[in-house]
C-alpha cells in the first residue's frame, strides 16, 4: 500500500496497521542497525538489538505523541536498548583530552583522502570509524550520517545540546586523528 | 562552541559516500515475525478492534454480573437470617469446626456470602475474556 506522506504511514502504524510498520521497518532500519553497530560493534548483537528495538517500539507505538519525528524516537528505543545490553556506558565516555588528540592538520587530511581511489578511501574511512570509541562513532553516525539536528541527537541519547556540540567537536578530531593515523602507516607500510 | 567547530561538510559528504552499513536481508522478515507472533499471542488480533467494540462485550457481561449482584443483595436481606444460619448450624452438626477461632466461626456467614458473590462474578470475567478474545479474533 502505497501512503502519501511518512505522517500517515506513522499514523497508520501507531493505529495498528502493521504494513505501514513493515514500511517504516524499510525507511528506519539501515540507520538504526547503525546506531547498534556503533555501540555494540559487532554486527549479530547490532542485528539482535535492531530487532528487540523494533518490535519494542512496536509494543509501545501508543506511547508516540508525535512531538519528535518518529525517526528520533524510534532511535532513542535502539539506542536505550543497546546501552542496556551493553552495560558498558560508562566505560565509553572515558575522555580523551584534547591535547593528546595534539594537533590536527584538517586539510592536509582532507587532500590526502581525496589523492585516493574512491574504494580506497571508503575503506579508511571505515577503519577509522571503527577505531573510533563506541560513543563518538555513534555521534558522528547521528549527526553526519542520519542528518539528525544537534537537537534531535540530544533528545536520542539524553545528551544536552552542548554536550551533543563538545562530543561531535571531540569525535570530529578523533576521526580526523584516526584517519591521520591510517594514512601515515600506509605511507610507512609503502616506502 | 562556533558551528564550523563541529560540523564538518567534507566529513559529512565522506561519512555519506563511505559510512553506510547494511543489516541482513532477513532482518526485517525476522521483526516482522516476532510481531505477528506477539500479536497472536497477546490478542489473538492483527489490527486491535475499535475501543468501542472492545468495550462492548466487557459493557454487557459486566452489566449482567451487577444485576446479579443486585439482585443477590436483595436475597441475602430477606433470607440471611434464616438461610446461612440453617447452613451454618447444618455444618456444624456434619463437620468438626473447633479448628476455627471463635471470631471466624461468627463470621461464616459473611464468608459464605462474600465466596456466593465473588464466585460468579470471577466466572462472569473470565467468560467476558474469553468471548471478548473470540471476539476480536481476525485472521
Amino acid at each position: 500500500m502505497e501512503y502519501s506522506s511518512e505522517h500517515e504511514m506513522v499514523e497508520k502504524a501507531i493505529g495498528g496497521d502493521l504494513s505501514a510498520y513493515g514500511q517504516l521497518i524499510n525507511q528506519h532500519q539501515e540507520m538504526a542497525f547503525a546506531i547498534a553497530l556503533r555501540i555494540v560493534r559487532l554486527r549479530e548483537d547490532a542485528e539482535e538489538i535492531t530487532q528487540d528495538a523494533f518490535v519494542k517500539a512496536w509494543k509501545n507505538r501508543h506511547r508516540y505523541r508525535g512531538t519528535a519525528k518518529f525517526s528520533t524516537w524510534l532511535y532513542r528505543i535502539v539506542y536505550n536498548t543497546a546501552i542496556s545490553k551493553t552495560r558498558k556506558v560508562q566505560l565509553y565516555s572515558s575522555e580523551m583530552d584534547d591535547e593528546a588528540i595534539g594537533q590536527i592538520n584538517f586539510t592536509s587530511v582532507q587532500e590526502s583522502m581525496g589523492q585516493l581511489a574512491e574504494t580506497e578511501r571508503k575503506q579508511y574511512l571505515n577503519e577509522a570509524l571503527n577505531n573510533l570509541l563506541p560513543d563518538d562513532a555513534l555521534v558522528l553516525n547521528l549527526f553526519y550520517l542520519a542528518e539528525n539536528t544537534v537537537e534531535e541527537v540530544g533528545v536520542i541519547t539524553g545528551w544536552s545540546q552542548n554536550n551533543v556540540k563538545v562530543r561531535l567537536h571531540r569525535a570530529r578530531k578523533r576521526m580526523y586523528k584516526a584517519l591521520e593515523n591510517i594514512l601515515s602507516s600506509e605511507v610507512r607500510s609503502i616506502l | 562552541m562556533k558551528e564550523e567547530d563541529y560540523n564538518d561538510p567534507w566529513l559529512r559528504f565522506s561519512l555519506t559516500e563511505a559510512g553506510k552499513v547494511a543489516p541482513s536481508d532477513d532482518l526485517k522478515s525476522n521483526i516482522m515475525n516476532q510481531i505477528q507472533a506477539l500479536e497472536v499471542e497477546n490478542n489473538g488480533v492483527m489490527t486491535p478492534l475499535p475501543i468501542s467494540k472492545r468495550w462492548s462485550g466487557s459493557f454487557w457481561m459486566f452489566g449482567t454480573a451487577f444485576l446479579i449482584m443486585i439482585s443477590l443483595v436483595f436475597v441475602f436481606i430477606f433470607t440471611e437470617k434464616s438461610f446461612f444460619s440453617t447452613v451454618i448450624n447444618r455444618m456444624q452438626f456434619q463437620m468438626d469446626l473447633s479448628f476455627l477461632s471463635h471470631t471466624v466461626k461468627h463470621a461464616l456467614p459473611e464468608l459464605i456470602w462474600a465466596i456466593a458473590i465473588l464466585t460468579p462474578l470471577l466466572l462472569l470475567g473470565i467468560l467476558d475474556r474469553y468471548f471478548s478474545r473470540k471476539k476480536q479474533w481476525k485472521p
